[in-house]
């Protein structure tokens, strides 16, 4: 009857073709919305959020689709907010070395919008050929490029979002250094669309470098020798690794210089390393496999951590400590021995992909610690819980 | 509720005799910060030995409702360690020790007394004891690092030269210990590069201290180079200085720092015994770090010292050696200090803009200080737009010290009005409160302000900060 009663209320404000109905793309965990709003702007998302809340119905955001498997099983599911038009536009500042993109922006699309003016995003997540600027943000994903250009949550400099009751906002000013108020911005990104809806972006940039060099070495590194070659990013796929240097001509033949001292190697330049370096970093492959798991360690911990984990395919980063496992099965029994031995670790072990009735018995993020407060946090952006319910961290 | 002789003797109880002050003269130390520009007295101040010690106390204030502010070294520009409703200050001074410095894992973990220069100090007497690295550093430092504790760093997410390529303070911790306002002790985040669920220590980063006490940080440090490069350039005309950063910054290069300095500012520190041989004559100075290799800081100082010239830069000088490096870079850390020698007091301002709009913002901040009768200094830090306009004043004076404040305002506004923010690194504090309306509407404000109460129920942490009202 709520959800009648919404979508009276929203036909009267929205477009005609913003009220959808579900298809196989929203499905998540086998649960069916029952509903798809695809608003067209910021204004009919507004709209939408104001009559979804008002009717307390369960919103979850979807752009394209790529992580829907992340998270946990949702509590509810009325509405999948569709929000892969509602804003694409793409607007790099090259001289600020900021730019601004809308949630519905495709990873790809933005970094070819900033290579037109010789910028890119210097992140490197998971799936990136697949993404929205939204699912990567909303997510915090990042890559191997991390060690040298920070995390996607420490680029953002602004955030725009809808709250959950329809109230448009900004957080952050778009300056590299501002300490006006709290910073929200950062609570925004990483949380998954369990706090409001992210429909634009404005982050740190970078200049496309002189000389990009990717390298294919024959074995693995130590991670003390791997770091002092000072990589800007280093990936292990399933034993061969690959060191990823930039910076002008100098620099980087000097770096590959002292790698070829401690390795045979073979080394890529320019576009070609460019594209072999996105196509290894996306790794694709591995969410083909059932189960996907995310271990989070400090550095020096991570081949501890990984060793014992059964994995058909492994990816590892060790210069930020994360590595990335599929496999084709696992229990829950050696699932949570496994989080126990990396929590001591001082790490986590996220279950980023799994079938459902494996998801039904854990919850996937890993951490018991302080859910208390961040449930207390939640509240206060969507206070009636209809923001992924039940999906994020402790079921929160 | 007031302070009470039992629960001053309640404190004592805690944190021993010898760590306590109530007498009113001693107390006078506690009743400014950097700025020296208003005062408020404590009723107490206390000096925990450790986290406990600081629960112990936090719980006394939340039973009997009595206001605590943290305190490090009071080198906050904004007020924020000034303790506007009376109450409890918290020095976190005693809690000093750097706790672990754990290289394999790229963290230093210390108390929040700890002086900001001396994490990298300590790490100082690691470097080369390890083969295969060359030391490591603690990359968020602000110009106060030599006296500024890192407690007072975090609440106020401190930024500093090395912002542009390492970020700033947040962007540098992996973990803090915490004591909530109702005594609990806390640990957010770890040694890891990313923690599920929501950033907490991120939201206690630069909160200025109106969440929680934070008493222990878990932080990110960072790896030397073989070589670094520093190049000075001076220039005729600060438009020129604002091209030269950036066709620099165009170019990929990503420098460590890159910082400016007008004809005021250097003419100070000049005038001073901290002088680096700082040209004088030059309307703008630019102070370029690069790091590398050596032949890649080679290649890139020589392709900067390029721009520089083609940018109108009448003198272009590579530094011979670190000593001259580091006479340039001290000279240029005591650029706020410097201006006692030119003037008897003076405001910091702390604005952020976009860098294009330098040329527009100097222009405007001369303007103002032509309206008002004072002179204004300026420094910038110019990979990341966050500009210093030192304003000259003589509180002795009548109505001069609030003239200076209101001259501080207006160049605040027109940081907003330009694009900007009104503080970029001292934090929005009591000083700026009244200007945060200018970023956010009344809705964004009260989702802040609930969220302070996520924590901080009865409002008992640095009451008077950062909200208007």
């Amino acid at each position: 009857m709520t959800l009648e009663i919404a979508l009276r209320n929203i036909e009267r404000e929205v477009s005609n073709d913003s009220v959808r109905e579900p298809t196989n793309k929203y499905i998540i965990d086998g649960l069916s919305p029952k509903v798809v709003l695809y608003p067209r702007d910021i204004n009919e998302l507004s709209v939408i959020m104001k009559n979804v809340s008002r009717e307390k119905l369960s919103v979850i955001p979807i752009v394209n689709g790529s992580k829907v498997f992340m998270g946990n099983v949702p509590k509810s599911y009325d509405v999948a907010l569709d929000l892969s038009r509602v804003h694409k536009v793409i607007e790099p500042d090259p001289e600020e070395m900021v730019g601004t993109y809308g949630v519905s922006a495709s990873f790809n699309e933005t970094q070819e919008a900033l290579k037109r003016v010789g910028r890119r995003l210097p992140i490197d997540p998971p799936l990136s050929n697949y993404s929205s600027i939204g699912g990567i943000f909303s997510c915090n994903l990042f890559g191997p490029l991390t060690y040298i250009f920070m995390t996607t949550r420490d680029i953002t400099l602004r955030v725009r979002a809808v709250m959950p009751d329809g109230t448009i906002v900004r957080w952050g000013t778009g300056m590299i250094k501002d300490v006006a108020g709290y910073n929200i911005k950062r609570l925004f990104i990483g949380s998954c669309g369990s706090l409001g809806i992210i429909y634009e972006v404005m982050s740190r940039i970078a200049a496309i470098p002189d000389v990009i060099a990717v390298a294919k070495v024959d074995k693995e590194l130590g991670l003390l020798i791997t770091r002092r070659l000072k990589p800007y990013g280093v990936i292990i796929i399933n034993g061969t690794m690959y060191l990823r240097f930039e910076g002008i001509r100098e620099e980087v033949e000097y770096r590959l210089s002292k790698l070829g001292e401690v390795s045979k190697i073979e080394v890529f330049y320019g576009n070609e390393a460019d594209g072999l370096w996105y196509r290894l970093t996306s790794i694709n492959e591995i969410f083909n496999y059932s189960v996907v798991l995310k271990v989070i360690t400090p550095q020096a911990k991570l081949e501890n951590a990984v060793k014992e984990l059964p994995s058909d395919y492994l990816v590892k980063m060790p210069m930020i400590g994360e590595a990335y496992l599929g496999i084709n099965s696992i229990d829950i029994n050696t699932l949570n021995a496994a989080r126990e031995r990396i929590n001591d670790l001082g790490g986590y072990l996220v279950i980023l992909k799994a079938p459902v009735d494996i998801k039904r018995g854990i919850d996937v993020w890993g951490i018991g610690q302080n859910i208390d407060i961040m449930s207390k946090m939640k509240s206060v952006f969507d206070p009636a819980g209809i923001m992924n319910p039940g999906r994020f961290v402790g079921g929160l | 509720m007031g302070i009470t002789e039992g629960i001053i003797n309640e404190l004592k109880r805690i944190v021993g005799e010898s760590n306590i002050i109530t007498d009113e003269v001693e107390l006078t130390v506690y009743e400014a910060d950097g700025s020296f520009v208003y005062t408020a007295k404590p009723d107490v101040v206390v000096f925990p030995r450790s986290t406990e010690e600081v629960a112990k106390v936090v719980r006394v204030a939340w039973e009997n409702r009595i206001p605590i502010v943290g305190r490090g070294s009071g080198t906050s520009l904004s007020g924020g360690a000034l303790p506007i409703e009376g109450g409890i200050v918290v020095s976190l001074a005693r809690m000093n020790r750097v706790l672990e410095l754990d290289i394999e894992n790229e963290t230093a973990t210390v108390e929040a007394g700890v002086i900001n220069l001396w994490v990298s100090d300590a790490l100082a007497k690691f470097n080369y004891q390890y083969p295969i690295d060359l030391g490591y550093y603690f990359p968020a430092d602000p110009g106060s690092q030599r006296v500024a504790t890192i407690g007072g760093n975090i609440s106020h997410n401190a930024g500093g030269v090395k912002c542009f390529k390492y970020g700033v303070t947040v962007n540098n911790v992996r973990g803090l210990k915490v004591v909530l306002p109702n005594g609990e002790i806390r640990f957010f985040g770890g040694k890891v590069i990313e923690n599920p669920g929501y950033d907490i220590v991120g939201i206690i980063s630069g909160s200025e201290g109106t969440m929680a006490i934070v008493t222990e940080a878990v932080l990110r440090i960072v790896s030397n180079y073989e070589s670094v490069k520093t190049i000075l350039a001076a220039f005729n005309s600060i438009e020129d200085a604002g091209t030269a950063v950036s066709r620099i910054i165009s170019t990929g290069i990503r420098p460590v720092a890159l910082e400016f300095m007008d004809k005021i500012a250097v003419n100070a520190i000049e005038a001073g015994p901290w002088g680096g041989g700082l040209p004088t004559d030059a309307e703008a100075i630019l102070l370029i770090d690069v790091e590398g290799s050596e032949p890649g800081t080679s290649a890139e100082a020589n392709r900067i010292i390029e721009i520089l010239k083609s940018s109108g830069a009448y003198m272009v000088k590579l530094a011979r050696d670190r000593a001259e490096a580091n006479k340039w870079w001290g000279a240029r850390k005591q650029a706020f200090g410097a201006m006692g020698f030119v003037g008897p007091n003076y405001i910091t301002g702390d604005g952020t803009i976009p860098r294009k709009k330098l040329p527009e913002a100097l222009h405007r901040i001369k303007e103002v200080g032509s309206k008002y009768g004072f002179r204004i200094a300026n420094v910038f830090h110019a990979g990341d737009g966050n500009l210093h306009p030192l304003i000259l004043y003589d509180e002795r004076k009548p109505g001069e010290r609030e003239r200076a404040l209101q001259a501080e305002d207006e160049i605040l506004r027109m940081c907003v009005e330009i694009g900007g923010t009104i503080t970029g690194e001292h934090g929005v504090g009591y000083y700026k409160k009244h200007l945060i309306g200018l970023l956010y509407t009344d809705y964004e404000l009260n989702v802040m302000k609930n969220i302070k109460s996520v924590f901080d129920p009865l409002g008992i942490m640095n009451p008077g900060k950062i909200f208007p009202g």
